[in-house]
């Protein structure tokens, strides 16, 4: 097991009402297994994919990454755990002002004392894979929104991370870009990578080893798509039904 | 509307709100105290002075009197309304002592007198004509404010005792720049001391206008009357000497509220493009609704224009207590005085004015919102990418281009850095000139360990050949020089002949600093003190003939130097003038640099007692004690004031930054930065930024703001000042508390960083 969430808690307060957005979430993600999360708005699944980020922490409940519980890490070691081990690609790219593409790329490898010459390699040679190697040195005004969104992705794959997520990664995207994308995940998930996907498309969740529902704060159900695409999206879209 | 928008805006934007009116207040209430003390000050001199009917003209004369000549003098002269002849008692200081304790190491001149028959009156506190009864004496009030003596001391004057029972406003010799201090006392006991000291006559006159000073000044002289003593002392001498102190107060109050009002400026930009970039989009919905440009502008400026006549308000009235402290300096020396309405007024009128450019400013930078448009941000933040930054590490290329993507912002940051750092140096280096050494420069000598002063009435020639002799074989002794100062009639323009204290003695022994020109050095040349060359309208360059003995001497304006003794008005010759009554001696001595200035004072000072010794610091102190004191204080207060705007003005900017970075912040740490690297980011920032402060700040003090205060202290009699600063203070110490207080105020400014919800704020961006 390379995560484990065990009896996850997560609440909001605002000056008028405290709002509970996760009650008691139980989880796991395999080595090398995709899981999509579905759910309606409000359900808690993009909470829940924070908190197994460890871009937000739980009230209560515990965490575990390759057996280490990590749920209320020192805040340097949380950072670490994020660099060396997590990748993140957003719905919406998040790319940091006034650096090149490329700069962005490289952004998590700075704290590493590699060798820069193979860092650079390395982003370039992501960025080929993922076709954009024309556009690094760039401004990020000066690019596409989908392939902003790609070099999200190759910014989350720089240090090689042992676990991808990703809310919602093709939702801002035309289909074209969104279904290349959705390939490129794919290839990653072959290549043995695993991936944790909040997605409400059931196409996109279709790609994904099991897919988890969640309803008011509960994982309410889970099923295995399987390698019958057809059947995959028809289990989908009935469970997304009855939730 | 107005109001409920006015009242939540401010409720939400509390430390904007307090920050704006912090700074007007404060600059509105400097200025204001600076305008009501000004006033107060002409009115209280010219008050004391009418009062105590100063005289118009004083010449100081020692030896006999030709009364009958002084007489036809007078009556031949319908100009003159008055005149009188005071008897005034030069005490060696040796023989005085408050309760036991000696005066002998006081440069001052200490005489006594008996109250004026028909003008120059010596005043107690309250202002009253003093009347001493026997056995009283009225010491000057110098000698209480310095701390030295209290009402009911005992003042002895070698067997004589006389109790203190108050203290004499002397119009003449109020001021701590006066050499000479007079004490009152009764006709009774003036005769029972007489024999103690040496007499000197002030001969006085009263004009019905003052315009023909100068013109009685010229026939005096012409008539060849009685003037063994320093030149001819007028009224318009005394107001500048009386206002020296407290002049002082008043220009470093104007700087520091000038300086204060362009902090403000720079805060209400740096607030209002802040505000202008949170509110854009909503105002321009506004625009988009149908609300004319006029009235958004109002709306926008409405809690501005508010905040800022509030604060106006607010700092006229703050600047009633603020004054009370400096008006006790005033209040001691000139007495109570009746506020004016002049000074209500000027007070008024600069509150109205600061609040009248800060409106001015704010429309001007408002202007932007005629131009609103829905989608585009208000304060152009550019994406800034350069190529050339690409190789440095990405922390550092992260922090440079955002000096360049928010180089305006950070232009207005450094900019109150370099003003803080203007306010805190200009006071500091008037207070490190005129505590050093040097600045006896500026008082027509130049720079020694030792002084010693002799004076006519005190002269004992074989003695003084004694001492010379002593001197020349003293191995602690690393050179000396005898400079004589003599009366020396010279010749007018129009033919007249009037008199010119000259110090004569090797000029390069002992070399001051000129304003313009350099030192005589040949026997064709003299140089004249500022004032000097003003009453004679002389300019380097310029010829003066001197009449010494039968002789007439035509000598070249070599340079114009500074002086503020003797009445101002004196010059310098390097050959010895033999001819003539020597009026004062000086020996200004330098010691090797292994010996010690103490011991050699003790030694000469028993074998000496007709001379006066004093070293550069006493004599220092004891002139400019109270205005070293006292800038001393506005030093400590620009110091507080600096670091607290520093910490104040880095914190508001920092946190602004910060809640504008929150996104990006999220991203950073999303993808691994710590929280560590993220505030080195923010701290790198506020130390580069106020590096960059510092070293404009020391540059515009070095180039402009030395010659600004120069030029304001010319005003009173100081000129070409060079300053002096401490090293160790001006570039280590004071930029080290400026860097804590910044640093503090950043770690208060990024305050909730370390658990900010990144999840959250990745949404923002």
């Amino acid at each position: 097991m390379i995560l484990k969430g065990i009896n996850l808690e997560k609440s909001y307060d605002n000056a008028v009402l405290k709002t509970k957005v996760l009650k008691g979430v139980d989880i796991e993600l395999k080595e090398g297994e995709f899981v999509s999360i579905m759910g309606k708005s409000g359900s808690g699944k993009s909470t829940l994919l924070n908190i197994l980020s460890s871009l937000d922490a739980p009230d209560n409940g515990e965490l575990y990454f390759e057996g280490r519980k990590i749920t209320h890490l020192e805040e340097e070691e949380a950072a670490k755990l994020r660099r060396e081990s997590f990748g993140f690609v957003f719905q919406l790219p998040k790319m940091v002002r006034n650096l090149s593409i490329m700069d962005n790329i490289l952004l998590p490898s700075v704290s590493y004392r590699k060798n820069k010459k193979e860092l650079i390699a390395k982003a370039q040679e992501l960025m080929k894979k993922i076709g954009i190697e024309q556009i690094a040195d760039n401004r990020i005004s000066q690019a596409s929104g989908g392939q902003l969104q790609r070099a999200g992705i190759c910014r989350a794959l720089i240090n090689d991370p042992k676990i991808l997520f990703a809310d919602e990664p093709t939702g801002a995207l035309d289909s074209k870009t969104g279904q290349e994308v959705l390939e490129l995940f794919s290839t990653l998930h072959a290549e043995g990578k695993s991936i944790l996907m909040v997605t409400h498309d059931i196409q996109v969740a279709s790609r994904a080893d099991r897919v988890i529902f969640m309803k008011d704060g509960f994982l309410v159900g889970e099923i295995k798509p399987g390698a019958d695409r057809k059947e995959g999206l028809k289990k989908i879209q009935e469970a997304v039904n009855s939730l | 509307m107005y109001w409920t928008l006015l009242k939540n805006d401010i409720k939400y934007n509390r430390l904007q709100s307090f920050n704006i009116a912090f700074f007007i207040i404060l600059s509105v209430a400097f200025l204001a105290v600076a305008g009501q003390l000004t006033i107060r000050l002409n009115d209280s001199i010219h008050s004391l002075l009418e009062k105590a009917e100063t005289p118009h003209l004083l010449q100081m004369h020692t030896g006999e009197i030709n009364m009958e000549r002084m007489k036809l003098f007078v009556e031949s002269h319908p100009e003159i309304e008055e005149y009188q002849i005071l008897e005034f008692l030069n005490i060696d200081q040796s023989l005085l002592a408050f309760n036991g304790v000696s005066l002998k190491d006081f440069v001052y001149d200490n005489g006594f007198s008996v109250q004026s028959p028909k003008f120059d009156y010596l005043l107690d506190l309250k202002g009253n004509k003093i009347n001493p009864k026997i056995g009283e004496v009225y010491v000057p009030i110098f000698y209480q404010s310095a701390g030295l003596v209290k009402e009911g001391d005992i003042l002895s004057i070698r067997d004589h005792r006389l109790k203190v029972t108050g203290f004499v406003r002397d119009s003449q010799m109020n001021s701590s720049i006066s050499i000479s201090k007079r004490f009152i006392i009764n006709e009774e006991d003036y005769s029972s001391i007489k024999a103690l000291g040496n007499p000197e006559y002030l001969i006085e006159f009263r004009l019905h206008d003052l315009k023909d000073s100068s013109k009685i000044e010229a026939a005096y002289a012409e008539s060849g009357l009685e003037s063994n003593g320093p030149p001819f002392l007028s009224y318009r001498l005394f107001k500048i000497v009386n206002a020296f102190s407290d002049g002082i107060t008043i220009i470093a109050l104007l700087l520091i509220g000038m300086l204060i009002i362009g902090i403000s400026l720079l805060c209400i930009r740096f607030t209002l493009l802040a505000k202008l970039e949170e509110d854009y989009r909503e105002l321009a919905v506004l625009k988009a609704i149908g609300i004319s440009p006029a009235e958004i502008r109002l709306l926008f400026l409405a809690k501005y224009l508010f905040i800022a006549g509030i604060s106006s308000i607010a700092g006229f009235f703050l600047s009633f207590l603020l004054k009370r402290p400096f008006l006790a300096n005033m209040k001691m020396f000139f007495g109570e005085t009746q506020e004016s309405g002049l000074s209500y007024a000027a007070a008024f009128i600069l509150s109205a004015l600061i609040f009248l450019v800060i409106y001015l400013y704010m429309n001007k930078l408002s202007k932007r919102l005629k131009y609103l448009k829905l989608n585009e941000n208000a304060v152009e933040e550019k994406e800034i990418f350069l190529h050339s930054l690409s190789n440095l590490p990405k922390m550092l290329q992260l922090v440079i281009s955002d000096f360049f993507a928010r180089k305006k912002m950070y232009f207005t940051l450094v900019s109150v850095f370099v003003l803080s750092v203007f306010i805190l140096t200009i006071p500091m280096s008037i207070y490190s000139t005129i505590s050093d050494k040097n600045f006896v420069n500026y008082l027509g000598v130049g720079v020694y360990d030792i002084r010693i002063d002799i004076s006519e009435t005190a002269k004992n020639e074989e003695a003084l050949q004694a001492l010379l002799k002593d001197l020349e074989k003293d191995p602690a002794v690393d050179k000396f020089e005898l400079y004589t100062g003599k009366l020396v009639d010279y010749r007018t323009e129009e033919g007249t002949r009037q008199k010119l204290w000259i110090d004569s003695g090797k000029q390069s022994s002992f070399p001051i600093r000129y304003i313009s020109g350099k030192a005589p050095l040949s026997d064709y040349e003299i140089a004249l003190s500022k004032l000097a060359s003003d009453e004679l309208s002389k300019k380097e360059g310029d010829s003066i003939t001197l009449l010494i003995g039968n002789e007439e001497r035509v000598l070249r304006v070599s340079g114009i130097f500074s002086d503020l003794t003797n009445g101002g008005k004196t010059a310098k010759t390097n050959f010895r003038i033999d001819e003539g009554d020597t009026v004062w001696t000086v020996i200004p001595i330098r010691l090797h640099e292994s010996s010690s200035v103490r011991d050699f004072m003790e030694d000469y000072t028993q074998r000496y007692s007709f001379a006066r010794f004093a070293d550069t610091e006493t004599y220092l102190k004891q002139i400019f004690g109270n205005t070293i004191v006292m800038v001393e204080n506005i030093t400590k207060v620009a110091l507080a004031a600096c670091l607290f705007l520093v910490f104040l003005i880095v914190s508001l900017f920092v946190r602004m930054m910060y809640l504008k970075d929150r996104g990006q912040n999220a991203i950073l740490k999303s993808i691994g930065f710590s929280n560590r690297s993220l505030y080195l980011q923010y701290m790198a920032k506020t130390v580069f930024s106020l590096s960059a402060g510092i070293l404009a700040g020391n540059l515009l003090v070095l180039s402009v703001g030395d010659r600004l205060t120069g030029k304001i202290l010319s005003l009173i009699g100081v000129s070409g000042v060079h300053f002096v600063r401490n090293p160790i203070f001006t570039y280590f110490l004071v930029p080290f508390a400026m860097l804590l207080s910044a640093v503090f105020a950043t770690i208060i400014g990024v305050k909730g960083l370390s658990r900010m919800n990144i999840a959250e704020f990745l949404k923002e961006e």
